[in-house]
């Protein structure tokens, strides 16, 4: 019985994926399943679930990053100023991944070195290259529109392959199984001998790196980089895994699965809330009783916080 | 006989496949001091949670003083005069101690809805005074204090109710010999006034000088009570293991042989708290003891020796001359830590069986950077086996299995890591007589084979049963060392200590 309530948790996300579809099936129609709203949902899902999936590495220590929209913005930024010094495409990739890394580098440095909750510590980030957008564009967009934009034919591809190399390094090497024991318990982490602080970094660094190819993809689909790029996308990422299944608290509740299935289901409720006629304004109060319900769920009652270290 | 202040009849409970208790029957009279003595999972903290209203049977009832009794809560059960101090910590660590013994009673002292902090100080003083734990600040927040002290303020809350039943739940481990007394004192207390107090503990001698009555229980059945008269501690441990326990339950050699290697070496250790220039060398295939009081700084050595947290002064090398500064560079040599607080430092609760074994092996499991599932499992396959973990499989979680059984769980990680140095501090720590027996006979293997061990424990017949040189601390410092030899007493060692 507790087996079978086990698997059955393990997967409601996937259920809830199948419920919420069928639901906008029959409310939206023809609307919700064409062929150009489905190619949509995949280009809307692909930034949410490619930050997702990176972002699960943190949240399987018992990290959060409320910083991943802003870097987002400012790898962009620099990659389009980089690109229209030198006009060569090949920068636009490097630049936003490693603007995405160091950022990652130097928010996992705030958190552990200086034992900083990293809530803080990323809101922090946040706050900063929000700044430096800001600072920079002030009211002015960057236009990078003389390369068109890569089709699913590619982002498909890539997807998969982030998602495959990101779920093996969760499930097989020593990164995902001690970030994923850090998150379980600390202390029986620590005292079976793992370094604790460099594999908490190397999650952000690997997060970074999720970011960094989400940004290059996102620019290049905008064509325009302007301030209000990757606005309220650590949200919806929480939101995502959080609705996929995964546990805030952290541990081994932290699999690939939940990044993917959530990151679809957030989208999908999005876009078949606008179909059915819902103005856009209201999904984000959705949204935000969604979270909150989910948590209800899901946080693991036997633990003193919610929030994570 | 007296009269009868309690009595259960035909209770029932399941969790999921397994019975907790089956058709048991109980009966608590005035004036008694019952034991409840059985291995971990036998059912003890079961029944006596049904009584304090903890949790509800599924069959059967309760009678107090003759009228029905079926709390649906705790704080019912109290009201009906049943109070329990639970075996896992039962105070909330971010409330102020005069908040914790009031928890839920807080209206009695309030005025006009707000409470007053004054009155509630001096109630909680009165309290803690009236059990002789008067030196424990009321105002101070929960998590200031040690886990003894948070222990008393529960004796506290517990006996200002002036209960009629006083439930105590295996509490004595978390004591040490003056806490163990106010413990003592308010059992007979209890008893003086023709009250009942039902009293869990591992510690048999324990509950055969504390107790009037014993009752022992095996997997969820009552096997029988006996009276005062009738205790003898063989005749109650075959009753709790079913079979006849042979052999000496610690060792019987008594030459204390050890290698001629020395694998570790503490030059004037000292930590932050407690430890003071402790200085040792420990042999291959040798158990060195460390006892004293839970205070003496026997815990946080262990926490040095292991690197958890880092020395002041001193250091601690090994045999080649690796110097251990932190836990990474003690398992990687192979080191091996078991925690005196299993939950919270030793083990991942929501992890499974496999998980856990594997954590301090990876390192060594891994191929081509990646850590093949087969590997895994053959690790866990082999500890689950040699240290006979009673589970459903390795893929249940930690959380499901008994004390013992999550005890073993630890020590497998360590096996699996083939560690050469073990540190343990009470590895024996609220696990029964069959578990503990089989990690004597385990550590024994393991000095044979060459392992090094450093058993850090409070229970002296352990120490003195199981160590080929024994050190005493106190305050921190060696005070006192003895050899392995049969005419050791625990008399001997106790002068050392205090």
């Amino acid at each position: 019985m507790a087996r079978f309530k086990q698997k059955l948790s393990g997967l409601l996300p996937v259920i809830g994926l199948l419920v919420v579809f069928a639901i906008f099936t029959a409310a939206g129609g023809s609307k919700f399943l064409s062929g150009r709203n489905l190619n949509l949902i995949l280009n809307q899902s692909f930034t949410v679930m490619v930050v997702a999936i990176g972002v699960t590495m943190i949240h399987a220590h018992g990290g959060i990053d409320f910083s991943v929209g802003a870097v987002l913005a400012l790898s962009e930024m620099l990659a389009a100023l980089a690109y229209k010094q030198t006009g060569a495409p090949v920068v636009l990739i490097v630049v936003t991944v490693l603007v995405a890394v160091i950022c990652g580098l130097i928010t996992g440095m705030i958190t552990v070195k200086l034992r900083i909750p990293p809530f803080i510590s990323s809101l922090c980030m946040q706050f900063a290259c929000r700044g430096i957008v800001n600072t920079v564009l002030q009211a002015r967009s960057i236009g990078v529109t003389e390369i068109k934009e890569p089709g699913l034919g590619v982002k498909l591809p890539v997807l998969i392959g982030l998602a495959v190399i990101v779920f093996c390094i969760l499930e097989f090497t020593k990164i995902g199984k001690y970030n994923k024991a850090i998150g379980e318990n600390i202390k029986a982490a620590k005292s079976s001998g793992v370094n604790v602080d460099i594999y908490r970094i190397a999650a952000y660094l690997i997060c970074g790196v999720a970011i960094g190819i989400a940004a290059y993809f996102d620019l290049l689909r905008n064509g325009v980089m302007s301030t209000n790029v990757g606005y309220g996308l650590e949200m919806r990422v929480i939101i995502a895994v959080v609705l996929g299944g995964l546990s805030l608290s952290g541990g081994y509740t932290a699999t690939m699965k939940s990044a993917v299935v959530g990151s679809l289901l957030i989208i999908i409720i999005i876009n078949g809330l606008t179909i059915v006629g819902v103005p856009n304004t209201y999904t984000g109060i959705i949204q935000g009783i969604i979270f909150l319900f989910v948590i209800l769920f899901t946080y693991k009652r036997d633990r003193l916080g919610l929030l994570p270290r | 006989m007296s009269e009868v202040l309690l009595s259960v009849h035909k209770i029932n409970k399941q969790f999921g496949p397994t019975t907790a208790l089956r058709d048991v029957d109980f009966t608590l009279c005035r004036g008694e001091v019952h034991g409840l003595i059985g291995e971990n999972g036998s059912g003890k903290s079961t029944l006596t949670s049904i009584i304090a209203g903890i949790r509800g049977a599924d069959s059967g009832e309760m009678f107090k003083e003759g009228n029905p009794y079926k709390p649906a809560s705790v704080v019912e059960a109290q009201n009906l005069g049943v109070a329990m101090i639970v075996q896992e910590m039962g105070t909330a660590p971010d409330i102020l101690v005069a908040e914790n013994i009031f928890l839920g009673k807080e209206k009695r002292y309030s005025r006009f809805g707000l409470v007053s902090k004054k009155a509630l100080n001096k109630a909680a003083a009165d309290a803690l005074g009236k059990i002789g734990a008067g030196a424990i600040p009321a105002g101070a927040p929960t998590f200031k204090l040690n886990p003894e002290d948070r222990k008393l303020v529960e004796l506290a809350k517990a006996m200002y109710e002036e209960p009629d039943v006083l439930i105590i739940d295996e509490t004595t481990t978390a004591l040490s010999n003056d806490g163990r007394k106010l413990l003592y004192n308010a059992v007979e207390k209890m008893q003086s006034e023709d009250k009942g107090v039902i009293f869990i503990s591992h510690d048999l001698e324990e509950l055969m000088s504390v107790c009037t009555i014993m009752t022992v229980l095996r997997d969820g059945d009552i096997i029988g009570t006996l009276t005062k008269d009738e205790f003898d501690e063989s005749v109650i441990k075959s009753m709790m293991v079913g079979r006849e326990l042979t052999g000496n339950y610690y060792r019987n050699d008594y030459d204390g042989v050890r290698g001629e290697e020395a694998v570790l070496r503490a030059e004037h250790l000292t930590g932050a708290e407690m430890v003071e220039d402790v200085s040792f060398e420990l042999h291959a295939g040798e158990i060195l003891g460390f006892g004293g009081l839970a205070n003496g700084g026997i815990h946080e050595l262990g926490r040095l020796l292991f690197g958890i947290d880092s020395a002041i002064v001193g250091s601690v090398t090994l045999a080649d001359g690796t110097h251990i500064k932190d836990a990474s560079t003690a398992v990687k040599n192979h080191m091996g830590y078991v925690s005196k607080n299993r939950d919270e430092e030793a083990i991942m609760l929501n992890a499974s069986i496999r998980n856990n074994v594997v954590l301090p092996s990876l390192s060594k499991l891994v191929k081509g950077g990646l850590v093949a599932g087969g590997r895994e499992k053959a690790l866990t396959d082999k500890a689950i086996c040699s240290l006979e973990v009673k589970c459903q499989s390795m893929e249940q979680l930690t959380r499901y299995l008994s004390g013992g059984n999550k005890q073993k769980v630890v020590f497998g990680k360590w096996l699996g890591n083939d560690s050469e140095i073990l540190i343990l501090d009470c590895p024996t720590r609220g696990v029964d007589v069959g578990v503990k027996q089989s990690m004597y006979r385990l550590m024994y293997d393991l000095k044979l084979s060459g392992c090094a061990i450093v058993l850090i424990s409070e229970e002296l017949a352990e120490l003195i049963g199981m160590s080929d040189r024994l050190y005493i601390l106190k305050n921190g410092k060696i005070n006192g060392e003895f050899a392995r030899s049969p005419e050791l007493t625990e008399q001997d060692v106790i002068h050392a200590m205090i």
